[in-house]
């Protein structure tokens, strides 16, 4: 039997040559069900891009914050006023005295003035001695100039905690300086 | 089920995966542990044009740094060291001009340690420097504007 004939034939009616049998065709119910069936590695394939598209677009909180500070080269870059004059900076003067996270020395260098404690303290007395509106009597203006002098072997956490102290009373020309000599 | 695309996929994942981790190692070593100030008005880091500096502690005694790692490279923390990632800040500065700098140093390090790092960074020309710390808990004060005033 030639192939034509054979494609001719309804698989129904038709017998196998060989004594096999031949398949039934699916029925309407049984193609529709088929072609229902969901394709897997596609939806597979698009949650992958999706899962891809979403590590790259997140913004990942590594959990960390910076302070800027004053970067001398930049400064010296801008417009000098000839007729300003030069404002005497606050310096405050830091050194760990122990292992503790509070073991620090702190006095700012004004006349009369005891040592502060702690970092809550120093930030107290320089909110204090800030000039704003409810406080006209305040000695120093947000933009006066502090200097933060630790010694050398001054923690990095004292120093952080000093700065954050100047940062937090509102104090915006704040420098760290080249470390003292001891500690 | 064809597998072949899913390996694909799979594929392209871990190559992802390997890549960004290795990125994430160089941005923060994890052998330092930042300060974390009380009352923090510490700002959200700008990822923008940014240049980290580690300064990995020295494990027998964090007070000292051992080295310093800028991206991928390490530098010795003597005057060698020192000399030569101030050389690889000004490259950074002359590539690109809106560069900032932030550095990472261990709360357990000396001042004495970290300026000269500051001073390299400051020399170096860079639009910023900033100093990182651990991110404070929420509503612990508040925080830095753009300009870096409080």
């Amino acid at each position: 039997m030639t192939l034509l004939a054979r494609a001719r034939r309804t698989p129904d009616s038709a017998a196998p040559e060989n004594g096999g049998a031949y398949h039934r065709p699916l029925s309407r119910r049984h193609r529709s069900e088929s072609d229902l069936r969901l394709n897997l590695v596609s939806m597979i394939d698009v949650v992958f891009l999706l899962f891809m598209y979403f590590l790259l677009t997140a913004n990942f909180t590594l959990g960390e914050e910076v302070y800027l500070i004053d970067v001398p080269q930049t400064r010296a870059a801008g417009f000098d006023d000839p007729f300003e004059l030069p404002e005497r900076p606050l310096t405050i003067r830091i050194a760990t005295i122990g292992p503790g996270a509070a073991d620090c020395s702190i006095r700012i260098d004004l006349p009369g003035l005891a040592p502060t404690p702690t970092f809550e303290d120093l930030f107290r007395r320089l909110e204090d001695h800030r000039v704003r509106p409810g406080n006209p009597t305040g000695l120093f203006m947000p933009d006066n100039p502090i200097h933060i002098v630790p010694t050398a072997g001054t923690r990095w956490e004292h120093t952080i905690e000093a700065l954050n102290a100047c940062l937090r009373a509102q104090y915006t020309s704040v420098r760290l300086i080249e470390p003292a000599a001891g500690g | 089920m064809n597998l072949t695309p899913m390996i694909d996929m799979t594929f392209l994942l871990i190559v992802f995966f390997i890549l960004t981790s290795q990125i994430s190692n160089v941005e923060m070593a994890e052998e330092i542990e930042l300060p974390e100030p009380k009352h923090s008005v510490a700002a959200e880091p700008d990822e923008e044009h940014r240049v980290v500096i580690n300064l990995i502690p020295d494990l027998l005694d964090k007070r000292r740094v051992a080295s310093m790692r800028l991206g991928f490279r390490t530098f010795n923390a003597d005057a060698a060291g020192r000399a030569a990632l101030r050389a690889e800040l000004l490259a950074a500065v002359q590539r690109d001009a809106e560069v900032k700098i932030d550095i990472r140093a261990d709360r357990q390090a000396s001042y004495s340690e970290v300026y000269p790092i500051l001073n390299a960074a400051s020399a170096s020309g860079a639009r910023r420097v900033d100093l990182v710390v651990a991110a404070s808990l929420p509503g612990g004060g508040a925080r830095l504007n753009e300009e870096g005033g409080p």
